[in-house]
């Protein structure tokens, strides 16, 4: 018997990696619009759930502008910003971007009085590393295979990538990358935000973020390769 | 008909595409040619599996709830602004 | 129409990720479709006979695509497609192809060299038995010169049985394709994919594509 032909979409590549939202912006408007008003009626249950949801990657953000002792603070100045200035929020960005847009200009004023801060828009990448060093590929005058890997990158192995030693040195890794790629990344991979909500966030532009991206995950990936390569799959 | 070797992507091009690809920022036919080199070269499909395991290690390191005593500063901030 | 469709272990798609529905003993499996106007950037897609080399993977299939079949880049686009049944397609069927690519370029050039009076060369080549014979002695004929182009084709010989010792064969069929390119053109390295298709469709005893319905 034929099975229904229900339609189903076949996914875009890389699709099963990205945690884009996909409600409509509509709905999440309205529940946007009713959780700021629940919080000014004074419910502390709804404002718990929004700290819960943003505090942390707040402070890490912050942690780019100041220095990390007193980025705990910086957000939770922005936090009394957020209250103090809710009942002008009409909806118009989402709640997040609006809470993000403030914990920005707090810790940035902050970083100024810190001289520390540094609009990302203004970051030189000074480095232009390849994501792969190029002794990992044939030279440009190869008779037959220019620019292909001299020996192909060996499988992970399954046991050492589920391993907490390999957690921390991607931890370490991200911490030790230049600050608006460790920014983004952090934003984007370890937060799961959208590549929309990052720029908006941070004011730069699609692909500039993505170029970010790349150079930080490339790097990550680098550092964490001699410890988990060579094993089977 | 097959395509040409100067369409071929080399795999040094095809790792800094990779961000790219994953972002779905590459265009139909530059998305063939990356697929068509994933489907022969094991090197780069290799590459390509590493940096999704980079990124599902990375959102590993999402931490979860919030410390107990930053909840309760954050609870007296917002009951300090209800008081007024 | 019917065509082929690799797809990696557990009927999954390399590059999407999707799970597809396989044929139960009720029938094929479920249809899976996209809308018609995202197609070509969007799609089913399928191969020819003379695509199979430029995909290979863990699973083949044999699939049907409904509406209009499109022609794009060494494979097939369409709006809708299922899969029928699963081909005896397998590692060491793959492994086989490996070995039937390389010794074919191997004797290919041993041609070429007998005609450049390379006789002695020619002959090591073609003496060597297995894989690694093969790997060994073609890497010391292509030697380090660059600019030696016998000894270039040497190379390409000795890359071939290098990768298909260690079972990458998609990268073999690239490497004999390009190897036909080197030695003759274009439309060598389209014949030698073609040959590729019709060695897998044999092996396997593929139904033949009725190519009409491709728009």
């Amino acid at each position: 018997m034929a099975m229904d032909s229900a339609p189903v979409e076949s996914m875009a590549p890389g699709e099963r990696h990205s945690s884009e939202n996909l409600g409509t912006p509509r709905s999440g408007r309205t529940e946007d619009l009713r959780l700021a008003a629940a919080i000014q009626a004074g419910d502390e249950k709804a404002f718990l759930s929004l700290v819960e949801r943003h505090h942390k990657a707040m402070v890490r953000l912050a942690g780019a502008y100041v220095p990390p002792g007193v980025a705990e603070e910086v957000t939770q100045e922005a936090w009394i910003g957020v209250l103090k200035g809710l009942h002008k929020f009409e909806g118009r960005s989402t709640l997040k971007a609006w809470i993000f847009r403030i914990l920005i200009n707090c810790a940035q004023f902050r970083g100024a009085r810190e001289a520390r801060a540094v609009p990302f828009s203004a970051l030189e990448e000074e480095s232009q590393e390849p994501a792969v060093g190029k002794e990992r590929f044939l030279e440009a005058d190869h008779s037959r295979w220019p620019g292909h890997w001299v020996s192909y990158p060996q499988p992970w192995s399954e046991e050492r990538l589920l391993s907490e030693e390999t957690l921390a040195m991607v931890a370490k890794a991200m911490d030790g990358l230049p600050r608006a790629q460790r920014e983004v990344m952090r934003l984007r991979d370890v937060e799961g935000w959208t590549s929309a909500e990052v720029c908006e966030a941070l004011e730069i532009s699609e692909v500039n973020q993505r170029v970010l991206l790349h150079r930080a995950r490339s790097k990550v990936r680098q550092a964490i390769e001699p410890y988990v390569s060579g094993g089977t799959r | 008909m097959s395509t040409g070797s100067t369409q071929d992507l080399a795999c040094k091009e095809v790792v800094e595409l990779v961000t790219d690809y994953l972002e779905q920022a590459l265009s139909h036919d530059e998305r063939t040619r990356f697929e068509q080199h994933l489907a022969l070269c094991g090197g780069c499909k290799e590459y390509l599996r590493e940096i999704r395991s980079a990124i599902d290690l990375s959102r590993k390191l999402s931490r979860g709830t919030l410390a107990g005593n930053v909840r309760d500063d954050l609870l007296n901030l917002f009951r300090k602004w209800k008081a007024g | 129409m019917i065509a082929f469709k690799f797809l990696a272990l557990g009927a999954v798609g390399p590059f999407t990720g999707f799970a597809w529905p396989t044929p139960t003993r009720s029938g094929p499996g479920a249809w899976v479709e996209v809308p018609p106007e995202s197609v070509p950037n969007r799609g089913i897609h399928a191969c020819l006979t003379d695509d199979l080399s430029f995909w290979l993977d863990d699973e083949l299939w044999i699939a049907e695509l409904a509406g209009p079949v499109q022609r794009s880049s060494d494979q097939l686009i369409s709006s809708r497609g299922r899969l029928l049944q699963r081909t005896a397609w397998a590692r060491d069927v793959a492994i086989e192809l490996g070995k039937a690519c390389t010794f074919k370029a191997r004797d290919a050039a041993a041609r070429v060299l007998q005609g450049n009076g390379r006789a002695t060369d020619a002959d090591r080549l073609l003496s060597c038995s297995n894989l690694v014979e093969l790997k060994g002695v073609a890497r010391e004929i292509s030697g380090p010169c660059k600019t030696d182009s016998l000894a270039n084709l040497a190379g390409y010989v000795a890359d071939a049985a290098t990768f298909a010792n260690v079972g990458e064969v998609a990268t073999v069929t690239y490497i004999v394709a390009e190897f036909a390119r080197a030695s003759a053109g274009a439309t060598a390295a389209a014949s030698e994919r073609a040959w590729q298709g019709r060695w897998i469709a044999e092996r396997l005893k593929l139904p033949q594509p009725d190519a009409r319905a491709i728009v």
